[in-house]
Formats: structure tokens, C-alpha cells, sequence
């Protein structure tokens, strides 16, 4: 099965177990068939970017890593683990090693800043987080600058503070594998580049894994190793950004000039 | 934080007073209803307990003195009604107070009212019964009503043989014939019974109308029972049954000794014979006994099948057999 | 597509949509038995939702209930007086409302407040993905937002009951003295001879499926919504509607039983 993967990353972190490995991905909703045949691997610190149209199932393909969407078939392991044979705690217990940022950020409006970062501490408090919830809370608010805002809730922050507080919140348990979906859409192109910024320092800081849905192609020259093209539900095109760039394909094409 | 332990003990407050609340009343209608109040059973058996209801109040000479705790059927007539009066109302109510079932003004509950007794009494213990006063006197009425029954059939009976001597012209009844001063009391007597027959024709044919209103009733069986008017009526209905079969005793006394005394052939019986109106009135009064005695037949048969009475028929009857068995 | 293809309906539309409503219903609130029960325990999740449905439907309810105590014995009065039983008013307001007119009034409320609110509210949070952050962040967001909710209106309806009994009757009393002069003792002493526990009992544990029904209903309205601001805005409404038929026919079903007992 690997032979058929990308040959490029298989040759560069060969005797590596993938952190993600998938392999024939099906998912399907009723008559619209979203992945029919996806593969993809990916290895310790890489940064995947996948790229596509809107509508397309980036988000679905994610959703399926965390668990949040049952795949119809194929086969999808996270860590070495089937997510389709864990049970409830062995889910729970992959998710904390997992951040997800959401595209909406997801914040919950009923809950102050701090108690939307507390929230992921109250079960998923792994054994090699240390310090008390408040120190906590204010390491993962000065990573995204926002120190001053612990106090206010969603409602009274900006668009792009929001999807700082999101990104603090899923870094908050120092996950090992980030999923990023659509992280600077609907903000204005100074913010994007600052979350893009954000993003690429914070993988710095903490070595992290990552896979990041956009189809902002400014972040995905910044950030990715590797450009995944998913069209039709298969990975249509994978390769560097500057590879990408100069692909004669005519659907990449478009999607790169437009 | 702060925030939510003020949410809390908001919280909490709202609930507790809700609870207190809600025990308040709990005590409130507990102590209405004689919850925790300590209180003393006794009984009273009704031929019908109509609208009346587990809780219904219960009043002694128009104060509140208890509640109904239970009311059931203990046979085919009777329906007990256990009374729970309070202890300290204990002295108050003696064995001669009577209970009735009456009704809480014009829409109100039904409730159990007793009244003290015309006589002095002790007052009652634990589980003792309290005397009744039910709706009909039905027990007493039917009572007359036999008797005056039993009275008139003696008197058909004795004047069926009288003229049938006549007629036939036995010796004996020829000395009535003749006997001026025994016609002339025979005559005064026939027409006293024929008064008295009449009367209670009249009476019986009230009774069959009361009769014929309560087998109607059906449904509203309480309605006739409880109306004031009707029971009345009853009353007054059998106070002139009772008048009516005292004189009819009277008269068949008389008659008997007048008829013995022919069938003795100690008087003259000719005159008798030969006053053809005296033997017409004779007749008359036979035919108007015959029919007050079937009419009575009649309505004894009605209240015999009514659903009030049938009790008390049936009671006669075991007693009847009974002794019968005894002998 | 066309005769070969099953049929998109069973019965009708409208019946079909109303069997899946009800199939939908029994299968959340089996998982709420299901899931809801086990621990981990959200108390602190339940002390705020008791406080949100609780307390912020207080003045709500206690102003309709007091408002319905006056015009109840308003409207009463001038037949009772003419039937001369006058005297009967605090009895026969303390029972209805007792009995009926407090746990319904309560219910039909807070199934409009609270049931609205809180299908919008989990609604809301569907589509910004707050649900699906939750179940990311290790939390149940079954337990931490549905079986909260329902065991708080469950819990909370009831305690709102005996304040919408107390205050109707308290808006009762209100009423007999505008046009009458009744002595406070005489009323409260006649209102509780009125009222005995069959009244109270089958009146109180009624409130308890009022609350159940209108958290559950919320809540799968809520959970279930569509993709999309006007789904959100569907489910509240549809949320409503079905609460308040639910709340009438347990109301129904309880009455039903209470006189097949023999209490009423």
C-alpha cells in the first residue's frame, strides 16, 4: 500500500512510523460522494496544507481523523491506531494528544475566555501538563497575545481575536498533532498573515504536527512542507508549494492564478 | 468565580424557598384534614352514602368535629362509614346523637351531620356506632303497611264466610237475621269498613305514585331521597296508614264478634237477609277491601323489588326461615 | 427514478414527519437514560443550568401566574354569587389552581421561555461547532449540555409550580378583595380545607413530566438541528410547539390516571 503513497516523503523520513496514515478513505452523504479513494501520510513535523475548493471535504477529511465523522470505509490510523476499533475512553484519550482548530473558532458563548480554555483541562488533563489551570490558561493566552482579554466573553472580541483564543484553547494540552481548519478565512489579509504568523511560531515552539485546511494560498506558502490538491475525493496533486505553482494542470492552475 | 458562587447561593435560596413553600402547605392541608391531629374512630351504617367522599367533613350540631376516613360496602344494603373525630371532641357525642348525610348548602360536598340526641346518653368509645337516621323510614313504613295488610285480608276472610252462611242459608245466620240490634251494629260496622277501605284505597294509591317516583328515579335515587317534600309526603303517608289500620283493627274486631256471634246462631239473621241495602252495602265493602288489599299487595310487591327495600324483605325472609329452621 | 424508486413517503409527509418527530424524541431520551446516568456527573453544569431556567423564569411565571389567580376568581365571582355559593370561591380557586391552572400556566411558560431557549441556544452551538469542540476536548456533549438541561427543567419546573401555586393564590385573594371584603385568615383557612394530598400529589409529580418533556424536547430540537442560521430558528419554533402539545397530553394522560385511581 505505501508504494502507491507520495514516494517524496516516504524517501525523506524512511523506518518512520507516519503519524497519520490513510489509506482508501471512503465518506459518502447519501448521494454525494465526498472522499471516494483518499490517501495520505503524514510524518512527525511535517506541516500539510490541503488545498481545494470550498465544498470539497477538507473539513470532512479532518473531521474523520479526530473522530467526529465515521469514514464509510478504508483505512484511517492515527498514532498507529485504527480510530475506527478504539472505544470511547481509547477516542478520548487520542483526542488529547490532537488540538483542533475550528473554523468557525468554536468558542462556547456562554463561557468567559477562561473558562473556554479551562474547558479542555477539566478531562484531558495528561500527565506531563504541569502547573496549576491558571498558569495554564496564561501561558496558552501569551501565546496568542491576548493576556487582557481572560476576563471578556466571545461575544466582546473581534473575528481575529477569536481565532487566536481558538488556537490558544487547542494548544492548550500541548497536543502533538494540530488540525487546522480554515484558519484565516473570513479575516482581513494583515490578520490572515498574523494568524499564518501565529500558527508558524507556535509549531516552532512547540514541534507539533500539523495539518492545515485553506485555500488561502498566502498561508500555504508560508507554512507548508507539502501541499496536498484533493479534488473529486482522491488527493489529486501532491507536492511543494513551488511545484504546485508551476503544475500544467489545468484545475491547479486555476485555483493557483486565480 | 465569584460569579458562580453568587449563582449558587441564589440558587439555593430559590430552592429552599420553594421547599419551605411547599412544606407549608403540605402542613396546612394536613392540618385541615386532620393529618396530625389526633383523633378517635367510630362508625355509622347508611342504606346509602351518596356523594359522600374519604375526607368529607363531619359535623357535630353544625361544628367541625372529623372527617370520613373510609367508606365502604359491607353488604348488599349497608354501606359502613368510618368517622375520624378529633380526641378532644370525644365527650361531645353520645350514644343516642344520630348522624345523617346531608349536603354542604346548595352546591356544596356532602357531609356527615350529627345531631345530639332527644335523650341523654355516655358518649360513644372507639369503634362504637353512632345511630342513623336514613333517608327513608322505609323499615317502619313497610312494617304498616303489612300489618294493615294482614288486618284487611282477616276481615275479607271473615265477611267471605259471613255471606257465604247467608247466602246459603245456614241456621245460624238465620238468627243474625232476625237479632234488630246485632244489623243495626253490623250496618254501622260495614259502613265504618267501608269508609276505612277507602281511605285506604286512597292512601295506597299515594303510596303506589311514591313508589312509582322513587323505580323511576333510578340515577337520581339521592334527589328523591333528600327531597323534603317526597319524604314528607312519605310520612304523612304513613301516619294515615297507621291511623287507617288502627281502625281497621278496630272494625274487624268488632265485625269478628259480630260474625262469630252469627256463626254461633245467637242472633236473628232474617232482617239481615230481607234488607236488600244493608246486602248490597255488604257487598260493596267486600269488593272495595278486595281491591284495597290487592292495591296494597301491589305496592308491597313494588318495594319488594325496589332497590331501597329489598334489604329489609330480604332480612324478614332469613328471619322467617330461620325460625322455621329453629321449630 | 421513477416507478422502480421506493416511494420518499410511507404514509404522508405530514405523518411521516410526525412519526420520525416522535421516533426522534423516544431515541434522545433513551440515550439521556442511557448516557445521562453514568458518571462523570456535570453537577456544576446542572447548578447553572437550575439557575438559568430557575431563577430567570421566576419573574416570568410569577407574574402570569398571579395575574391568572385575579382574573380567575374575577371571572368566577359573579356566577358563584348568583348560584349563592360566594363563599365557595377560595375553595374552588385553590383547586384549580392547584391542581391545574399552577402546573400548567408553568409549564406552557417555561416551555415557551425555556424551551426556545434552550433549542436555540444548543442550535447556536451546532452550527458554530461548539458541539463538536466539546466532544474534541473529552466532554460528552450529550451529558454536558442535554442531560444537564433535562435534569434541570426536570428538577426546577416543580420548585417553579409550588411559586406560581403560592402566587396565584396569592393574586386569588388579590381578586376576592377588590370587589369583597374577605379576612386573609378565613381565606387561607378555607383554601387548605379545600385542598387535600390527592389534589397536591398527582398535581406535583404531573410538574416533574412537564420538566422532562420540555427539557427533552429542547434539547432535541436543539441537538438536532439543521445546518444553518434558519434551522436554528426552526428548531426553536418547532421546539415550542411540540413541548406545549407534549406538556397538554401528559397533562391529559395524568388526569386520566388520577380519576382511574379514584382521586379526583
Amino acid at each position: 500500500m505505501a508504494t502507491e503513497l507520495n514516494s517524496a516523503a516516504d524517501q525523506k523520513v524512511t523506518g518512520k512510523e507516519p503519524v497519520i496514515e490513510i489509506g482508501h478513505l471512503k465518506k459518502a452523504f447519501g448521494d454525494n460522494v465526498v472522499l471516494s479513494d483518499f490517501n495520505l501520510k503524514i510524518y512527525e513535523g511535517e506541516n500539510v496544507v490541503v488545498m481545494g475548493k470550498s465544498g470539497i471535504g477538507k473539513t470532512i477529511l479532518i473531521k474523520c481523523i479526530i473522530g467526529l465523522v465515521k469514514p464509510d470505509g478504508g483505512l484511517l490510523k492515527v498514532f498507529g491506531k485504527d480510530i475506527s476499533k478504539l472505544n470511547h475512553q481509547e477516542l478520548d484519550d487520542m483526542r488529547t494528544r490532537i488540538g483542533f482548530v475550528f473554523q468557525s473558532s468554536a468558542l462556547y458563548d456562554s463561557m468567559t475566555v477562561r473558562q473556554n480554555l479551562e474547558f479542555p483541562l477539566r478531562r484531558h488533563r495528561r500527565k506531563k501538563i504541569t502547573g496549576t489551570l491558571d498558569e495554564l490558561v496564561r501561558e496558552a493566552l501569551h501565546n496568542v497575545g491576548l493576556e487582557n482579554t481572560i476576563d471578556l466573553m466571545p461575544s466582546e472580541l473581534s473575528g481575529g481575536m477569536r481565532k487566536r483564543i481558538g488556537i490558544a484553547r487547542s494548544l492548550i494540552l500541548k497536543p502533538e498533532l494540530v488540525l487546522y481548519d480554515e484558519p484565516t478565512t473570513g479575516l482581513d489579509p494583515i490578520t490572515s498573515e498574523e494568524i499564518t504568523r501565529l500558527i508558524m511560531d507556535l509549531q516552532q515552539k512547540y514541534k507539533t504536527t500539523a495539518i492545515i485546511i485553506t485555500h488561502d494560498t498566502v498561508m500555504a506558502r508560508e507554512a507548508a512542507n507539502r501541499i496536498v490538491f484533493l479534488w473529486k475525493g482522491i488527493a489529486y496533486k501532491e507536492g511543494t508549494y513551488d511545484e504546485l505553482i508551476h503544475d500544467q494542470d489545468s484545475e491547479i492552475k486555476h485555483f493557483f492564478t486565480r | 468565580m465569584d460569579r458562580t458562587v453568587r449563582k449558587n447561593i441564589l440558587l439555593g435560596l430559590f430552592v429552599l424557598i420553594g421547599l419551605i413553600l411547599f412544606i407549608v402547605g403540605i402542613f396546612l392541608v394536613g392540618a385541615k384534614n386532620e393529618m396530625f391531629i389526633k383523633t378517635f374512630p367510630i362508625s355509622a351504617r347508611f342504606t346509602n352514602a351518596t356523594g359522600l367522599k374519604v375526607g368529607s367533613n363531619v359535623r357535630y350540631n353544625g361544628v367541625k368535629v372529623g372527617i370520613v376516613k373510609s367508606v365502604k360496602l359491607i353488604n348488599d344494603t349497608m354501606v359502613q362509614v368510618d368517622l375520624q373525630i378529633e380526641e378532644n371532641k370525644r365527650g361531645f357525642i353520645h350514644n343516642t346523637a344520630i348522624a345523617s348525610i346531608v349536603s354542604d348548602g346548595l352546591m356544596g360536598d356532602k357531609l356527615v351531620n350529627i345531631i345530639s340526641g332527644k335523650t341523654e346518653g355516655v358518649p360513644l368509645k372507639n369503634n362504637e356506632y353512632v345511630m342513623v337516621q336514613n333517608p327513608l323510614k322505609t323499615d317502619e313504613m313497610l312494617q304498616t303497611l303489612n300489618k294493615t295488610n294482614d288486618n284487611i285480608r282477616v276481615i275479607t276472610d271473615n265477611l267471605k264466610s259471613l255471606t257465604t252462611d247467608i247466602v246459603s242459608g245456614n241456621g245460624a245466620a238465620q238468627s243474625l237475621y232476625k237479632d234488630t240490634v246485632m244489623a243495626n251494629n253490623l250496618k254501622k260496622s260495614f259502613s265504618n269498613l267501608d269508609a276505612i277501605t277507602n281511605q285506604v284505597l286512597q292512601v295506597s294509591k299515594s303510596l303506589q305514585q311514591v313508589t312509582n317516583k322513587i323505580q323511576n328515579g333510578n340515577g337520581a335515587l339521592s334527589e328523591i331521597i333528600n327531597d323534603t317534600v317526597l319524604a314528607q309526603n312519605l310520612s304523612q303517608t304513613m301516619d294515615k296508614l297507621k291511623q287507617i289500620s288502627d281502625e281497621l283493627i278496630k272494625a274487624s274486631g268488632s265485625l269478628t264478634k259480630t260474625v262469630e256471634k252469627a256463626n254461633s246462631g245467637k242472633g236473628p239473621i232474617n232482617m239481615l237477609l230481607s234488607d236488600t241495602t244493608l246486602s248490597a252495602n255488604v257487598q260493596q265493602s267486600m269488593i272495595n277491601i278486595k281491591k284495597a288489599s290487592v292495591g296494597l299487595d301491589e305496592n308491597m310487591e313494588a318495594l319488594k323489588h325496589n332497590f331501597l327495600t329489598r334489604g329489609y324483605f330480604r332480612k324478614m325472609e332469613k328471619k322467617k326461615r330461620k325460625e322455621e329452621e329453629e321449630k | 427514478m421513477t416507478t422502480t424508486r421506493k416511494s420518499d413517503t410511507i404514509f404522508s409527509k405530514a405523518f411521516d414527519e410526525f412519526l420520525s418527530e416522535i421516533a426522534e424524541l423516544a431515541s434522545f431520551a433513551a440515550r439521556f437514560f442511557r448516557e445521562g446516568i453514568k458518571p462523570p456527573y456535570e453537577f456544576k453544569e446542572v447548578l447553572n443550568q437550575c439557575y438559568e431556567i430557575g431563577i430567570k423564569s421566576f419573574i416570568l411565571v410569577s407574574i402570569t401566574a398571579f395575574i391568572l389567580g385575579l382574573v380567575l376568581v374575577m371571572q368566577s365571582r359573579p356566577t358563584m354569587v348568583e348560584f349563592g355559593a360566594g363563599s365557595f370561591l377560595p375553595a374552588m380557586s385553590s383547586i384549580s389552581i392547584v391542581r391545574e391552572i399552577g402546573p400548567l400556566v408553568t409549564a406552557l411558560i417555561c416551555a415557551g421561555k425555556i424551551g426556545s431557549g434552550i433549542s436555540a441556544e444548543l442550535g447556536s452551538m451546532k452550527v458554530t461547532e461548539q458541539i463538536d469542540a466539546m466532544e474534541v476536548s473529552g466532554t460528552n456533549p450529550f451529558k454536558y449540555l442535554v442531560a444537564t438541561r433535562i435534569l434541570a427543567t426536570t428538577l426546577m419546573i416543580p420548585v417553579l409550580t409550588v411559586y406560581a401555586d403560592c402566587i396565584s393564590l396569592i393574586g386569588a385573594f388579590t381578586g376576592s378583595n377588590i370587589k369583597d371584603d374577605v379576612n386573609l385568615t378565613f381565606y387561607i383557612n378555607r383554601v387548605f380545607e379545600a385542598l387535600h394530598y390527592t389534589d397536591i400529589a398527582p398535581a406535583f409529580i404531573k410538574t416533574f413530566f412537564f420538566g422532562f418533556i420540555i427539557g427533552l424536547v429542547g434539547c432535541t430540537k436543539g441537538y438536532n438541528s439543521k445546518k444553518g442560521t434558519e434551522g436554528v430558528g426552526k428548531a426553536a419554533n418547532v421546539s415550542v410547539v411540540v413541548a406545549m402539545v407534549g406538556v397538554i397530553i401528559i397533562d391529559m394522560v395524568v388526569t386520566q390516571i388520577t380519576s382511574m385511581l379514584g382521586y379526583l
